[in-house]
């Protein structure tokens, strides 16, 4: 029974497993006596001295140990830094902007890149996109522009109050502080403001914005009086000539003794200033005192 | 099965984990390696790892964890020493016949029994001295090492039986 190979005999032995009967066939083993003198000769040997409190107080000790501060290798933040400049310098490359800015008094005429031709009226700004501009031509205006377009793609023109979109023509925009004004003098343009009023202008028509409503306007002549040297107008407030005024002339009006809704039609040239001033305050009533480039009004 | 509320992560318990089981698994490296410096850091080792891990490992896992880890610690640490474990005294058995001689001979059978179990492959050993000298029931190192009951009856069984093989031939 005990010859068994897969019999672990001596295992069961150990533990007190064996049967009477296999504890007895044990016992008549030759080897039974020297397999009792190993195991009774092992019962004397011990394992290392082992002190529980010290070991524990090392393990916390190690454990609790501050961490080494970590080394953070240079080389990442450079490649990242690399990396951010890269896509900021392709972003840079396909959103810079090229603008045009005209001051008080100066005008200015630009040809863009698809041999449109624009002419800045004084304290007007005009953007659009550096690259690949041609194939998709937006532009971004702030004042007033006159605008010969070179015939292509859509050209649109993009203003605080509305956005004008033409094939090829010619066009003047007129886009100041509650002002908005488009005369088409050539072609066909498209205009509509930002609350989906839409207005098509044919040669010799134009637009304006009164009281938010888009209203039509004939236009005369080829191209607008202030590339003669000329601003007409026509039933508009007078508070709208003096800003035009100011941005003609570098001056400044001190305006809170006179009434700046009424209505003023007639025009001023862009030479003399007091022929100017004569022109449009003499008719209106209004007195005024030039001190260096302040302008002091009040009524008659 | 229940899973105990208490946490490894509360240093009471982590501490309660260590007074029970460290001398266990110092003892199973050091009848692995039988070099006792090793074998303590080695024990300090898994239970920093244990600390490390206390989110991840259960109580009742908690000494299953230390055995494994110990055990892959110590495989990364190549060389090992012969296991040499002292003995206390020389057995008597009869106190009327402590002749010179019979002093002479059991001293003799130690010192072999020693080299002996030093010779005995680690796995037959760390199982054999884990059941002799720990206490160790054959279900309790089966879990510690990873192995089924009857792979440890049956590592006992060729110790015991090597040993007598080599306490002759010596």
């Amino acid at each position: 029974m005990l010859n068994d190979k897969e019999n672990t005999y001596l295992a069961k032995w150990l533990n007190d497993d064996l049967s009477f009967e296999e504890l007895e066939e044990l016992k008549q083993l030759p080897e039974y006596n020297e397999y009792k003198k190993i195991v009774d000769g092992l019962t004397y040997f011990k394992a290392p001295p082992f002190d529980v409190q010290p070991s524990l107080a090392t393990t916390l000790g190690k454990i609790y140990r501050p961490k080494e501060a970590k080394v953070i290798n240079l080389k990442p933040v450079v490649y990242t830094i690399a990396a951010a400049a890269s896509i900021i310098l392709i972003i840079g490359i396909f959103f810079n902007k090229v603008t045009y800015t005209t001051n008080q008094g100066e005008q200015l005429a630009v040809v863009l890149p698809d041999g449109s031709s624009v002419d800045l009226n004084a304290s007007s700004t005009l953007t659009h996109q550096r690259f690949f501009w041609s194939s998709n031509r937006k532009i971004n205006l702030l004042g007033e522009a006159h605008f010969k377009v070179s015939t292509g793609t859509n050209f649109t023109v993009t203003t605080k109050l509305g956005k004008i979109e033409v094939l090829g023509t010619q066009f003047n925009i007129k886009d100041r502080t509650n002002e908005f004004i488009v005369d088409c003098y050539e072609g066909k343009v498209k205009v509509s403001t930002y609350d989906n009023q839409q207005k098509v202008l044919q040669k010799g028509e134009g637009v304006f914005l009164k009281n938010n409503q888009l209203t039509e306007e004939t236009v005369s002549g080829n191209e607008p009086m202030w590339k003669k040297g000329e601003s007409i107008f026509n039933s508009v407030p007078l508070k709208n000539v003096l800003d035009e005024l100011e941005r003609q002339y570098k001056v400044v009006f001190k305006r809170n003794q006179i009434d700046q809704k009424q209505l003023f039609t007639g025009g001023f040239n862009y030479q003399d200033l007091t022929i100017a001033l004569e022109s449009v305050l003499v008719p209106m009533g209004v007195d005024y005192v030039v001190n260096g480039s302040n302008i002091s009004l009040s009524a008659q | 099965m229940s899973q105990s509320s208490k946490s490894v992560c509360e240093q009471p318990v982590f501490t309660e984990l260590f007074e029970t089981h460290a001398e266990a698994v110092r003892n199973f490296i050091y009848y692995k390696c039988g070099d006792r410096e090793q074998a303590e850091d080695v024990m300090q080792e898994a239970f920093i790892k244990l600390w490390d891990n206390c989110k991840k490992v259960i109580l009742e896992r908690a000494k299953g964890f230390l055995c494994t880890v110990a055990n892959n610690l110590f495989l990364n640490q190549v060389a090992h020493k012969k296991v040499r474990l002292e003995y206390s005294k020389i057995p008597q058995k009869h106190k009327n016949i402590e002749s010179p001689d019979y002093v002479m001979e059991e001293k003799e059978f130690m010192d072999k029994l020693q080299n002996a179990i030093a010779d005995l492959s680690d796995g037959q050993r760390e199982v054999f001295l884990l059941n002799r000298i720990d206490k160790k029931t054959y279900n309790e190192i089966a879990e510690m090492l990873d192995i089924s009951v009857k792979a440890v009856e049956k590592r006992m069984h060729n110790a015991l039986k090597q040993l007598r093989k080599l306490v002759k031939n010596i």
